[in-house]
């Protein structure tokens, strides 16, 4: 066997992009809002963090990107603790769309995408075919030349995903990428929502880390590896979608009857109410 | 295609500039020709017409290059902090603040602190004074999900009350020579200032300039949001910080230099963002030179259209501006209430 060979055959552990978060708890205005929260998720995962309004969804995603500082335990992502990158190193490697985007200043959707590229020094002419990509992705290229703040909420988000996407597009080299998006699928529509989850399905193909927060169950278990529900703060469940999306979990956590149904072509449940 | 129109648009502005001088030479209440005017910049007129052209108009016709352009690059980079269009450093109470420092430096530091009233130091007071009011107004106006206008802009005129009151104050403390040396400068004067002040003026303008044409792209990220900003890398705490510390500075030696000249800062961005997008790259530098010729037109028109006397350019901004700020708002209705 020659050299060569040995070396690709041996797994690149240092690479293998992964997130842990262990025994994190988070104070927002002296509220504690996540308790002793341990989970991991590893490269190739598509993770889905679902529960009740108030459940700590969108402050788990903002602690998982150092937005949020820990009251105790700690975050890593790719063996660092999140708290201890730097700006710069932290967007190089990790994307995030947040819940609330507020935009006022005339753009065009291009140079909204465009500004996903600031933290890669990989030139204009490469920049701009990431962005022409991302926005094919999100079926925005068509309006690219449009002004951001004319649009419809959907196109809007659109942009927003297109700008999250190009920011962590594959590399040539491969470097560990989180992608962690806050109900990314509110105002599209269903061909949309669909577009959106077979991308993110696409990226964590491609090695990515991506973590979302949905509302949708049924989406959810369609496409998630594995869901998180949280509850008042606490991870109550954590598993595949056939053990976390249970007919007694979800009556108990959502306080609502709700039935559970095998999908008549996937095999992953369905949820109703 | 952006990117195309602003460098145009800076051409433009560049030429445009020249004509202007000239005509802001020439007239007056002693009107000169141009071949005059070109003659006594060169030193070979007579006395009185150098004395006119030379000493008079060309330092005030340099001031308002200066002031406007301060003003105008201020006004484009607190709109950027505030993520606002409407945030214009004299209508969120910076202008007031740094005047509220200039007057209290006028009445109370000959009595205080026993110096000699300089420049320098009405300028440093100003400074602080602005830098108190943009750090005061952005606190109260930063809500979680970026600031809040309403907030602002009442933060603003709180602000503004209270620097006003700070202003008056200390007007009912000083003598005769200060009260009028203090309502002078407050209605904006472009008129007798020194060569060392517009040196200083010009240096502090390159320096504000400098700096936010280096960080025009992460003030672009800003207006995407604060945690979206963060998210792309940008440091920007310390960009905040850096922002404020420059529109207080612009804005303190300004008024210090002139006294309120209002709505520079807000018409001007506002025009360019129209003209050329809102991308700070092209903006900045454009919206520069757009302040400096509206000042100069401004002015010119101020001490000219009720010759022999003039009016305060800064009754004549105030003029010209209120009425587009309520177009202003009246456009962006909806976004604001």
């Amino acid at each position: 066997m020659n050299k060569a060979s040995q070396e690709s055959s041996k797994p690149p552990i240092k690479q293998f992009a992964c997130l842990e978060a262990q025994n994190l708890s988070v104070l927002r205005s002296g509220i504690e809002v996540l308790k002793n929260i341990s989970f991991s998720a590893c490269a190739g995962e598509l993770v889905v963090i679902i529960g009740p309004n108030g459940a700590g969804k969108s402050s788990l995603l903002k602690a998982m990107s150092g937005e949020l500082p820990a009251a105790s335990g700690a975050i890593h992502i790719h063996e660092l603790e999140i708290a201890k990158l730097d700006a710069s190193q932290r967007a190089q490697s990790l994307a995030v769309l947040s819940q609330h985007t507020n935009l006022n200043f005339p753009f065009s959707v291009s140079e909204v995408v465009e500004m996903g590229r600031m933290p890669f020094a990989t030139g204009r002419a490469y920049d701009q075919e990431v962005c022409a990509k991302a926005m094919q992705t999100f079926d925005c290229y068509d309006y690219h030349g449009r002004t951001y703040t004319q649009l419809s909420g959907g196109e809007q988000q659109r942009a927003q995903l297109a700008r999250v996407f190009a920011q962590a597009w594959p590399k040539l080299a491969y470097s560990p990428q989180y992608i962690f998006l806050d109900e990314p699928n509110s105002s599209l529509d269903l061909s949309h929502q669909k577009m959106l989850l077979e991308a993110c399905r696409q990226r964590a193909k491609d090695n990515a880390v991506l973590i979302l927060v949905l509302h949708d169950l049924n989406l959810a278990c369609q496409y998630a590896d594995r869901i998180l529900l949280l509850d008042k703060g606490q991870l109550k469940a954590s598993g595949k979608p056939w053990e976390v999306c249970t007919e007694t979990l979800l009556s108990e956590v959502y306080q609502v009857d709700v039935k559970v149904v095998q999908h008549p072509s996937k095999d992953c449940p369905v949820v109703y109410i | 295609m952006h990117r195309e129109t602003a460098k145009r648009i800076l051409y433009l502005q560049l030429i445009l500039l020249l004509p202007l001088s000239l005509l802001a030479l020439c007239i007056g209440t002693e009107p000169s020709s141009i071949s005059d005017a070109l003659q006594a910049l060169l030193g070979r007129a007579d006395n009185t017409e150098q004395l006119i052209i030379r000493d008079i108009r060309l330092p005030r016709l340099l001031l308002a290059i200066l002031v406007g352009a301060m003003l105008a690059s201020c006004g484009t980079a607190s709109q950027g902090l505030f993520r606002n269009p409407l945030a214009d450093p004299s209508l969120i109470g910076v202008s007031a603040g740094a005047s509220m420092g200039a007057s209290l430096c006028i009445v109370f530091a000959a009595a205080v602190l026993d110096v000699p009233l300089s420049f320098l130091l009405i300028a440093l007071s100003a400074f602080l004074g602005g830098a108190l009011a943009s750090f005061l107004v952005y606190r109260l106006s930063l809500g979680d999900y970026g600031t809040s206008v309403a907030m602002m802009l009442l933060a603003g005129i709180a602000v503004s009350a209270l620097a006003g009151a700070i202003s008056s104050f200390s007007e009912f403390y000083s003598d005769n020579e200060q009260l009028r040396r203090i309502s002078i400068w407050q209605m904006g004067n472009l008129s007798g200032s020194s060569s060392m002040q517009r040196w200083s003026l010009f240096a502090l303008l390159v320096a504000v300039l400098f700096f936010l044409q280096i960080n025009a792209q992460r003030l672009n990220a800003l207006l995407l949001g604060e945690s979206e900003a963060r998210h792309l890398g940008v440091n920007v705490d310390g960009l905040k910080v850096l922002v404020v510390l420059l529109i207080a500075a612009g804005l303190g030696l300004s008024v210090a230099l002139a006294g309120i000249i209002s709505f520079i800062g807000l018409v001007v961005p506002h025009i360019m963002r129209l003209l050329i997008g809102p991308d700070h790259r092209f903006l900045i530098v454009n919206s520069a030179l757009g302040g400096a010729l509206l000042l100069l037109l401004a002015d010119t028109l101020a001490r000219t259209i009720v010759l022999p006397t003039e009016l305060p350019v800064g009754v004549l901004t105030a003029l010209l501006g209120a009425p587009f700020f309520l177009v202003l708002l009246r456009s962006k209705r909806q976004k604001i209430l």
